[in-house]
């Protein structure tokens, strides 16, 4: 298994949330999870992301998780 | 989630522990040397066992409660009056086992206590208490055999008809809290690979 930091998994958080010009607090208050675990997710900081979250996050921002996540060997 | 540990609490416990270094350090490891080397009190007698017949045995009608008996130790002591060299070491040899043992003990308790403040829940602690485990078992172990080969040793340097057997006294305890100690450490290990994989989840 890679270590974590070679995952290649990219978390486009902070693009999304300025497209629809929500905050990381806004975010935060739609979706019950608290700001610093999604600022560690906006970060890339997190090392897994719970299916809750992530239905969440997607339901709150109208997208789906590809938009959310990408994967790339350079991430 | 808000630990309850406080700083009182680190300092109790390191004073506890610093306080069972200074005494397993001086009684178990350094005047047992230092005697060994001329310096100070050596040690002089260790314990032997006594043969079924020179065990005494009082017998009184009693009260109420009946007939009773005070029934002798089945163990004496040997002592010394000038131990040699070799007889010195081979006295202090299961004192200083212990001792060593003891601070190994007390090290990786002192070792476990510094992460408690922060995050104990990390597998070098896991490994701290097996080696916990693992010396709990080796002194259980081992001890009896080494009291057993001194005492034999002695018995035989003294060179007189006595009439004592060699001893070795161990502990079943230490080795059934090693094994404890041991299958908790795995435990410990496994929950610190859980807490591994759920760290950093969102």
């Amino acid at each position: 298994m890679p270590a974590d930091h070679e995952h290649g998994v990219q978390v486009h958080l902070d693009r999304l949330l300025a497209e629809r010009g929500i905050t990381l607090t806004e975010l935060s208050n739609r979706v019950g999870i608290t700001v610093v675990n999604l600022s560690v997710l906006k970060n890339g900081h997190a090392r897994s992301i719970r299916f809750s979250t992530l239905g969440a996050i997607c339901q709150a921002l109208d997208c789906s998780p590809g938009d959310l996540l990408t994967w790339g060997p350079h991430g | 989630m808000r630990s309850t540990w406080s700083r009182i609490d680190g300092y109790v416990l390191n004073g506890v522990l610093a306080l069972g270094f200074a005494l397993t350090f001086t009684f178990g490891l350094l005047l047992p040397t230092l005697g060994t080397l001329g310096v100070g009190t050596p040690v002089d007698r260790i314990r032997v066992g006594l043969p079924e017949a020179a065990r005494e045995t009082v017998s009184t009608p009693g009260g109420s409660s009946g007939r009773v008996e005070l029934v002798g130790s089945d163990t004496i002591e040997l002592a010394f009056a000038d131990p040699g060299a070799g007889q010195r070491v081979l006295l202090a040899l299961p004192i200083v086992f212990g001792g060593l043992l003891a601070l190994v003990v007390i090290v990786l308790l002192w070792r476990i206590a510094r992460t408690v403040p922060t995050d104990p829940f990390v597998p070098p602690n896991a490994r701290r208490l097996l080696m916990i485990g693992s010396a709990l078992i080796a002194y259980g172990l081992l001890a009896p055999a080494v009291g057993m080969l001194v005492s034999g040793t002695l018995i035989d340097t003294v060179g007189a008809d006595l009439d004592v057997t060699p001893l070795g006294t161990g502990s079943s305890t230490a080795i059934v809290v090693g094994f404890g100690v041991a299958v908790l450490s795995e435990v410990f290990r496994q929950g610190t690979r859980l807490r591994a994989d759920v760290e950093g989840l969102v």
